[in-house]
């Protein structure tokens, strides 16, 4: 890669996010629509609309990757061809049909609500099995302070969300329920407010990172 | 021959597809692996149809068909549509091992447009509200009493608002990971720092332990939900024999 | 003393040799010198020479000198010819110039050999006629040494009286010559030939009569020495190198006959013939090149050549020949001078003998054992291997990888599968509690009390929406994967239902691709029972791609990003979205009357409550999540100036809102399958702890 055409693409990214990152610290109210503010304003927002569509572009990309990584498996017919064969004429039938008549349509809502919504339902309610599989093994094996600090929260938070052990009603729910409230409004509001703030000052130095070229995700 | 109604063919496949995926809990088999590969296919193919209908078309192929080549020339034309289109074409280099660095242009946008976003959103909308409120915690709204409240009332609020402050520390402090090197070459944080860390942890402990009971009600209020439905397939069935 | 050097070998000689020590060859041509005619001797008595056709007077010599040959010798004596050599004639033959006139008569008249006998009395059965002259003279010879010689001498013959005469070498291949009595066992006399003295007349003859036939042989004591070494090969396979040859004089076997008795009738010394004139061909003798040890010598020969001295360079003769003029023929063979090697060769006394191989014998030829057969022995240094520590780690590295690959890999065996009877059991327990709940009626058990317990985020929130102007449109984001769809459609319900039972104008849109057929699900479940209709109480934008940016661009401006909608009704189906009357008046975010976003992940609800702050204005932002969102999300809500406006989370707080919003509580089964399911969980965790508590105290008590 030479290095003109690596100049090329990071100041394409870094010019691009400063007119971004420009907009969450002016009111564009205030701006009038004609000035130079302004018409950076409408860039902007042009460049944020090239986004969205490059957006939909890398995702008709990876779908195409998607694509031929099974089409090749089931042309050598390595181990699990079958299902990659299964996949393709899946993913070939309703693209097709949804090109054509419609995502909307009757035919593709049909392959939406009978096929993946079910799929997608029964494996989130195989999780139900396995998250109570992995809490028993958790407290049975582990005995320290976080340990037992982590499985004792979610118990009360369980005992005091709904039925269960005790019904939603009486003054030992009442208890529990308060409880639970703590739990969730104090205790653990505080420690999501601690995580939530780090994950922010993380993003931004991650984000910065970027804007400054130091981190050049899109190629040398 | 009576028409059977599409929703009802729509309820017995869907059954059937529960079924083969409920049957996961004995163990790996085809009929898991069908349904695995059959919704993936189909997702993939929905997402790529409603990502061309929603955005792709009315971006690139319908200006196209409305407005014709005149606007096409024209400046709003030219910023709406030509240089999308060419950006279009460049990201469709990356298909292609030779000409993938000529994709970088589309890309580097891509990249400089969501850092900026995310680090506009994450200092407007969370760094700033979000430490003043912590910083709010202890408003004199908030650490005095009301008038006419309950002293129980008052001090759990101060409590609370405490406590909400002192895991909001000492989580930040747990994440903090500077420490000085000390005589062994080992790192090492100040001991203040080490308790208020620790206690970072008890804290992370308890948010966690509220998200993992939530998720657990989730997913059984979901599993109740399936069941629910295969027993309205059945009953359905059962009350249409 | 001047060197002479061998024409054959190119061996130096001393200036008096005659012949060549190391090959035999003549140094010195012969001369012959023809004797005056009163000289010549008459043939031996009973010998008379050949008749020869083409030759003049000087042939008669050389006839006579093959009908002793023929006489005299059989197969083994070509042998001995060919020891004789075509160059080194006896002295013997030297003196034929000596000889007297009585040896064209054939033998001496005291030294007829026994084997004569034979032809004596066979002769005597001839009348005179028959009786050729020669053969008579021999007869009458005889009869005169049988009575002057005593018995015990009747084996004494005339090559006795040679022996003991003749000093010098003796020559093994002299034709004619008898061995000694004393070996005559041991020798084959093979039959007397056909006398036939006349050459084949397609041969020339070899030497001119002039010319006298090598005096001495040659290879004698090559012969000598190399035939005891021949013998000694059965016995000895190291035979001795550099044997002595027997002195001279000691072959009295082969005596040395008198040069007269040697002599034709002319007086010419008898020489060998040159061709066999039986067969034609040449005499072994005249081979100058042949390989003595490859001939098989006789017995009698050998011995005889082991008495006999080697003589090299020893020369007692005196030249008194002169020397002789070859044929043109023998001198075309001759080497050429100046092809002659100059490199020095040693003389055949100071070569060594060799002792092996198939030259085993020989003098002057290249040993083979010292160069090449010996095999060499190492050094003592050589063979000490000097190893660096790095070279021995690498050769142990090398052999390290050799066995490895060398190592027979076992066959991996599949890992018994492990029956997952935990994971079974807790299905079963789970599958059992929310299957039960369905035979409740049935069994006629009252299933779980609807909460009685109302959180304080409710009613702030029942109040929200209830309160709401409806004149302008409630944005729903449905950002959740159809996987959450069995909570969140009930807990989201509530509040739309809530929402379009207020007749509140709903408009859809979602950043994920299955958001827009999910709304379209739920709004038309919804919808059915409060008669909602796509288009005219409910709107779909459709799928917003680009996550943040298309959030944040939706926010500024959402007719810029929004260009088409999702499952729109046929009035809308030419033109766009934003024409219908739901959407008059939306420009951006905040003309919105209310946003509720529903999700299950905390990014998303993150993504929204960031990327809208700055343009929602007094919009306010109510978030329904899954239960597993809600500690990430309420930071959010539990501020000063919280940025949501309210939270629903989970079954529990969906079944409140509808308990106390006045909506139709159908969540019947499904509160009670939701209730038993919990129940099953916190048993689990509860038996988990108990189980770890257990095994705790177990541990505790085995320490």
């Amino acid at each position: 890669m030479k290095i003109g055409t690596y100049l090329l693409w990071a100041a394409m990214a870094v010019g691009t996010g400063i007119i971004v990152l420009l907009g969450y610290f002016v009111q564009i109210d205030q701006i009038p629509a004609d000035s130079l503010i302004g018409n950076i304003f409408e860039l902007r927002l042009l460049i944020m609309g090239w986004a969205v569509l490059l957006a939909a572009v890398a995702l008709g990309i990876g779908l195409f990757n998607l694509f031929l990584v099974h089409w090749m498996k089931v042309s050598a017919q390595r181990p699990g061809w079958k299902y990659s064969a299964v996949l393709i004429v899946a993913f070939v039938l309703t693209l097709l049909l949804g090109l054509i008549i419609g995502p909307d349509s009757r035919v593709v809502l049909f392959l939406f609500n009978s096929i993946q919504l079910p799929v997608e339902a029964s494996l989130m309610a195989l999780l139900a099995i396995t998250l109570s599989l992995a809490g028993f093994r958790l407290v049975a094996q582990r005995r320290d302070l976080i340990s037992l600090v982590f499985v004792g929260t979610a118990l009360l938070v369980l005992i005091g969300s709904g039925p269960g052990i005790l019904s939603a009603e009486g003054l030992f729910f009442s208890f529990f329920a308060g409880l639970r409230n703590w739990l969730v409004q104090v205790a653990a509001a505080g420690g999501a407010r601690g995580i939530l703030l780090g994950v922010a000052l993380g993003s931004i130095v991650t984000g910065l990172r970027v804007l400054l070229a130091v981190d050049r995700p899109y190629g040398e | 021959m009576p028409e059977v109604p599409l929703d009802f063919i729509q309820m017995i496949v869907a059954a059937f597809i529960t079924v083969m995926i409920l049957s996961y809990v004995i163990g790996d088999n085809v009929l898991f692996r069908i349904a695995t590969y059959l919704f993936i296919g189909i997702a993939s193919g929905f997402a790529g149809a409603i990502a061309w209908e929603n955005i792709v078309k009315p971006t690139l192929v319908q200006p196209l068909i409305s407005d014709g080549l005149a606007k096409l020339f024209s400046p709003e034309g030219a910023l709406t549509f030509l240089i999308p289109w060419m950006l279009a074409l460049f990201m469709l280099f990356k298909l292609s091992p030779r000409l993938s660095r000529f994709g970088g242009f589309p890309v580097a946008l891509l990249v400089g447009v969501g850092a900026a976003v995310v680090v506009g959103g994450s200092i407007t909308g969370t760094l700033v509200p979000q430490s003043l409120a912590t910083a709010g915690t202890l408003s004199p709204a908030n650490a005095l009493p009301a008038a006419g409240e309950p002293l129980s009332v008052w001090l759990e609020r101060l409590i609370s608002a405490l406590l909400m402050i002192a895991a909001t520390i000492s989580v930040l402090i747990y994440f903090r990971f500077s420490a000085k090197r000390d005589l062994t070459g080992g790192a090492r944080r100040s001991r203040i720092a080490e308790v208020f860390a620790y206690l970072g942890q008890v804290f992370i402990a308890v948010t966690f332990g509220v998200m993992y009971a939530g998720a657990l009600m989730a997913t059984i209020v979901v599993l109740a939900q399936r069941f629910q439905f295969l027993h309205d397939v059945v009953t359905r069935i059962m009350g249409g024999a | 003393m001047a060197e002479n050097r061998c024409p054959m070998c190119s061996t130096m000689n001393q200036e008096t040799a005659e012949v060549c020590s190391n090959c035999g060859a003549r140094l010195k041509p012969l001369v012959f010198e023809t004797p005056p005619s009163d000289q010549q001797e008459p043939a031996a008595e009973g010998i008379s020479p050949p008749a020869t056709e083409a030759s003049g007077d000087g042939d008669d010599w050389l006839a006579n000198i093959r009908s002793d040959a023929i006489m005299g010798s059989g197969v083994d004596d070509h042998a001995a010819e060919t020891d004789a050599a075509d160059d080194a004639a006896p002295d013997w033959l030297g003196r034929l110039r000596e000889a007297d006139s009585s040896l064209e008569e054939g033998p001496p008249s005291e030294e007829i050999p026994d084997w004569m006998d034979d032809f004596l009395a066979a002769g005597e059965e001839v009348t005179d006629e028959e009786v050729p002259e020669w053969l008579s003279r021999v007869r009458e010879r005889r009869e005169a040494q049988t009575e002057g010689q005593p018995e015990s001498d009747e084996g004494e013959d005339w090559i006795t009286r040679l022996r003991d005469d003749t000093p010098d070498e003796r020559r093994a291949g002299v034709e004619g010559l008898k061995p000694s009595a004393d070996e005559d066992e041991s020798i084959e006399q093979p039959a007397p030939r056909a006398l036939d003295p006349s050459p084949p007349p397609d041969v020339p003859d070899p030497v001119p009569q002039d010319e006298i036939l090598p005096e001495e042989a040659t290879p004698s004591h090559e012969v000598g020495a190399s035939a005891p070494a021949l013998d000694r090969l059965d016995e000895d396979p190291q035979p001795a190198v550099g044997e002595p040859m027997p002195p001279e004089g000691e072959m009295e076997w082969f005596p040395v006959p008198d040069e007269s008795e040697l002599l034709d009738a002319k007086g010419l010394p008898h020489v060998p013939a040159l061709l066999d004139e039986e067969t034609g061909e040449k005499p072994l003798s005249d081979i100058s090149d042949l390989n003595m040890d490859s001939i098989e010598l006789p017995d009698w020969l050998g011995e005889s050549k082991s008495e006999t001295p080697s003589v090299a360079g020893e020369e007692d003769e005196k030249p008194d020949l002169a020397p002789a003029t070859l044929p043109s023929w023998l001198e075309a063979m001759r080497p050429v001078d100046t092809f002659r090697s100059e490199i020095a060769i040693e003389s055949d006394e100071v070569q060594p003998v060799e002792s092996a191989g198939p030259l085993t014998g020989l003098r002057g030829v290249l040993m083979a054992e010292p160069v090449v057969a010996m095999p060499r022995t190492a050094s003592t240094a050589a063979a000490r291997l000097e190893v660096t520590e790095r070279q021995y780690a690498q050769a142990e590295l090398l052999q390290r990888l050799v066995e490895e690959e060398e190592r027979e890999i076992p066959p991996v065996r599949a890992e018994k599968r492990r029956l997952p009877l935990m994971r079974w059991a807790i299905a079963l327990i789970l599958l059992l509690a929310v299957i039960l709940p369905f035979g409740f009626k049935q069994l006629g058990v009252e299933g779980y009390a609807l909460p009685s317990v109302v959180s304080r985020d409710l009613a702030p929130l029942i109040d929200l929406i209830g309160n709401i102007p409806t004149d302008r449109p409630a944005l729903v984001v449905f950002d959740y994967t159809p996987g959450y769809s069995g909570e969140l459609d009930t807990v989201a319900g509530a509040l739309l239902e809530h929402a379009v039972m207020r007749s509140l104008p709903i408009v859809t849109v979602s950043t994920r691709p299955t958001g827009p057929p999910l709304a379209e699900g739920l709004l038309n479940k919804i919808g059915a029972s409060y008669g909602a209709v796509n288009g005219e109480n409910y709107l779909h934008l459709g799928y917003l791609s680009g996550g943040p940016t298309a959030v944040q661009l939706f926010a500024i401006a959402p007719r810029s990003v929004v260009l088409s909608g999702y499952h729109l009704p046929e009035s809308l189906s030419e033109g766009s979205v934003w024409e219908s009357p739901l959407l008059q008046g939306v420009h951006r975010l905040s003309d919105f009357n209310l946003v509720i976003v529903i999700t299950a992940g905390t990014d998303t609800a993150r993504t929204w409550v960031e990327q809208t702050q700055s343009w929602i204005g007094d919009t306010p932002l109510v978030m329904v999540l899954s239960a597993g969102a809600e500690p990430l999300v309420r930071p959010y809500f539990e501020a000063s100036e919280p940025q949501v406006d309210g939270i629903l989370t989970g079954l529990p707080a969906a079944v409140s809102y509808r308990q106390y919003s006045g909506l139709p509580l159908d969540t019947g089964a499904q509160w009670d399958a939701f209730g038993i399911g919990m129940l099953a969980i916190e048993l689990i965790l509860i038996a988990g702890g108990a189980y770890g508590i257990g095994l705790w105290l177990i541990r505790l008590r085995e320490r």
